[in-house]
C-alpha cells in the first residue's frame, strides 16, 4: 500500500514542476506589456517604466524569472495582482470557498437524482422508464450549459420571479463571513431570511453546475448496474427468494458503485474549476469568474498563479480519487 | 435570424471538422511515436499529455486564446491543443496491446521498418475507439467553441456563429426570449445528433464497450 501511494506522489512531483512552468511560459508570451497596462492611459516616463520593469523583473532572462517564480511558489509567493495589490494567494483563498460551496451543492444535486436514475433505468431495462431517463441524460449530457442557465433564469427569474439573478446573498443582510461559505454563515448569522436568500441565490447555479455530471452518473450507473445484474452471484441471490428490491439495493448496487465513484471524483475535479461559464454567467464570486475577468483586465499574476492553483487541485483530487480507488480494490494496487 | 441561424451551422461544423481532424492526426502520431518509442521518450510524452490533462480544457482554451488573440481561427487551435492529449493516450494504449501480437512480430521478421510498423500494420488495428472518440470529441469541439464565443473569445460579432448569438443576446433575455432560446436549440440539436451518432458508433465498431 504505502509503495503504490508512494509511485502516485513521485509522479505528482514532475507534473507539479510542468505546470507551473506552463502557467509561467503561457503569461511570457502573452501580447501587450503589462507595465504599460498597469499604466493605463496616462502613461509614464521612460524612468519610470524602466524602473518598474526591473522592479517586477520582467528585464531578467526568462529562465531566471522562472526559478525566482518557482522558489516563491515553494515559499508560498504567488506575487501579487496588477489591479487589487493584494497577494494572488490571499484573493484565491477569499473567493476559493465559494467556488467549493457551488462544486459541493452542484455534486450532491448529480448523485441524489442521477445515481437513483440510473439504478431504476438498469433495473426496468428497455422499459419507458429506461427510455425516458436515458433519452433525458443524453439531452442533458449535450446540453450547453450557458444556454441552459440563460433559460432558467428567463423561466424563474424572469417570468416567475421566484430566484434572483446573480449574486450569493441579497444586499440587505450584512455579516463577516467567518468562513466564507454562505450557507454555514449566514445560518450562524441569526439574521432573519438570510439562510433563505442565501438558498434562493444558489438554486439556479447548482442546477446549472449539476446538470452535466447527473447524465454523467446516470449514464455511468446504468451501464455498471446492469453488468453486476447479469452476474451469476446475483443469480443465486434471485434463486435463494431474496426479494428483488433487496438485490437491487443491496448487492448490484454495491458492487457497481466502483466505477461510479470514479466519474463522481474526476467530475469533482472539473465541478471546482470548471464553473468558469456557470460563475460567469450568474456573478458568482468564485474562482471560475475571477480567472475570467482577469484574462480580460491583463492581470498577468493572477492569470499565472490561478492557473498553477487551480491545475495543481485537479491534480490533488484526481490524486486522492487515485489512492481511495486502490483503497476500495485491491485488483487495482496489486496491478499497478 | 433564421439565416443567420443556418449559416451559424456553416461555423460549427467547420469548427468541429477542423478540430477534430488537428487534434486527432497530431494525437495518432505522437501516440503511436510514444507507443512505439523507448522507454524514457514515452515517459516523456505522457507527462506533457498529463500535464496539459491537469488543466480544466475550457479554462486552458481560453487563457490560449488570450495568448493568440481572440477569433475563431485561434478558438479552434486552443480547442484542439486541448482535446489532443486524448488521442495520444488512447491511441498509445491500444498501440502498447497491438504491439504484443504475433501479426506484428511476424511483420517485423518479415522485414517490415518502423515506419510502416507504425502506420500500415499496427494502426489500422487501433483505428476502431479512435473514430469513436472523433465522432464524441467533434461534439465537444461545438461546444466548447460556442462558450468561448460566447465568453467573448471565440468568434467576434457580427459573426452569426451561435455561441457568439448568445452573446450578444444576453442583455435581451427578458424582453425577448426567442434571441436566446434558438441560437441554443441549434447548439443543442447539433451535439445532441452527433452524440447520438457518437454511441451508435462505439456499439458498432467497438463491441467490447457495447452497453447493452
Amino acid at each position: 500500500m504505502l509503495k503504490f501511494l508512494g509511485s502516485r506522489i513521485l509522479t505528482f512531483v514532475p507534473t507539479f514542476l510542468g505546470v507551473a512552468f506552463i502557467s509561467f511560459a503561457f503569461i511570457r508570451v502573452l501580447p501587450g506589456d503589462p507595465i504599460i497596462v498597469m499604466a493605463g492611459e496616462r502613461g509614464m516616463s521612460e524612468e519610470r517604466y524602466a524602473e518598474l520593469k526591473a522592479q517586477f523583473g520582467f528585464d531578467q532572462p526568462f529562465l531566471v524569472q522562472f526559478w525566482e517564480y518557482f522558489t516563491g511558489i515553494l515559499q508560498g509567493d504567488l506575487g501579487q495582482s496588477f489591479v487589487t495589490k493584494r497577494p494572488v494567494w490571499d484573493e484565491f483563498f477569499t473567493l476559493f470557498p465559494a467556488t467549493l460551496e457551488l462544486a459541493l451543492c452542484g455534486m450532491v444535486f448529480a448523485v441524489l437524482l442521477g445515481l437513483p436514475a440510473g439504478v431504476i433505468a438498469a433495473v426496468n431495462r428497455g422499459k419507458l422508464w429506461d427510455r425516458l431517463f436515458m433519452s433525458s441524460a443524453l439531452v442533458a449530457y449535450s446540453m450547453p450549459i450557458f444556454w441552459w442557465a440563460l433559460l432558467l433564469i428567463i423561466v424563474f427569474s424572469g417570468h416567475l420571479q421566484w430566484t434572483p439573478v446573480s449574486g450569493r446573498i441579497d444586499l440587505v443582510y450584512y455579516f463577516p463571513d467567518a468562513t466564507g461559505f454562505m450557507l454555514y454563515d449566514a445560518a450562524v448569522s441569526g439574521q432573519k431570511g438570510a439562510l433563505w436568500s442565501a438558498i434562493r441565490h444558489l438554486i439556479l447555479p447548482t442546477l446549472v453546475l449539476g446538470t452535466i455530471p447527473l447524465a454523467v452518473i446516470a449514464r455511468q450507473t446504468r451501464s455498471a448496474m446492469l453488468e453486476v445484474l447479469g452476474e451469476d452471484y446475483i443469480r443465486t441471490a434471485r434463486a435463494k427468494g431474496l426479494p428483488p428490491a433487496r438485490i437491487n439495493a443491496v448487492h448490484a448496487l454495491r458492487n457497481s458503485l466502483i466505477p461510479v465513484i470514479t466519474v463522481i471524483g474526476l467530475s469533482v475535479g472539473t465541478l471546482l474549476a470548471g464553473a468558469i461559464l456557470t460563475e460567469t454567467i450568474f456573478s458568482w464570486p468564485g474562482i471560475g469568474k475571477w480567472m475570467v475577468d482577469s484574462i480580460f483586465r491583463r492581470d498577468y499574476p493572477v492569470v499565472q498563479g490561478g492557473l498553477m492553483l487551480i491545475a495543481v487541485m485537479v491534480m490533488i483530487v484526481n490524486l486522492t480519487v487515485d489512492v481511495l480507488y486502490g483503497v476500495i480494490n485491491p485488483k487495482i494496487r496489486k496491478r499497478s | 435570424m433564421l439565416s443567420r441561424l443556418i449559416m451559424g451551422a456553416r461555423y460549427s461544423f467547420f469548427v468541429g471538422i477542423i478540430v477534430v481532424t488537428v487534434a486527432a492526426t497530431g494525437g495518432i502520431i505522437v501516440g503511436l511515436i510514444a507507443g512505439f518509442a523507448p522507454r524514457w521518450l514515452d515517459t516523456l510524452i505522457m507527462r506533457v499529455m498529463d500535464i496539459i490533462l491537469a488543466f480544466p480544457s475550457l479554462l486552458l482554451a481560453l487563457v490560449l486564446v488570450a495568448v493568440l488573440g481572440p477569433s475563431l481561427v485561434n478558438a479552434m487551435i486552443a480547442i484542439a491543443i486541448v482535446l489532443q492529449p486524448h488521442y495520444v493516450r488512447l491511441t498509445r494504449a491500444s498501440v502498447l496491446s497491438e504491439r504484443q501480437k504475433d501479426y506484428v512480430t511476424s511483420a517485423r521478421v518479415a522485414g517490415a521498418g518502423l515506419g510502416r510498423l507504425m502506420f500500415v500494420t499496427v494502426l489500422p488495428n487501433c483505428l476502431a475507439p479512435i473514430i469513436v472518440q472523433a465522432a464524441l470529441s467533434f461534439s465537444t469541439a461545438i461546444l466548447d467553441a460556442a462558450a468561448l464565443g460566447f465568453l467573448g473569445m471565440g468568434a467576434q460579432p457580427p459573426t452569426p456563429e451561435w455561441g457568439t448569438m448568445l452573446a450578444e443576446a444576453r442583455e435581451f433575455i427578458l424582453r425577448a426570449w426567442w434571441v436566446v432560446t434558438f441560437p441554443g436549440v441549434a447548439i443543442l440539436v447539433t451535439v445532441l445528433a452527433i452524440n447520438l451518432m457518437g454511441d451508435g458508433l462505439r456499439d458498432a465498431l467497438d463491441p467490447k464497450l457495447k452497453r447493452s
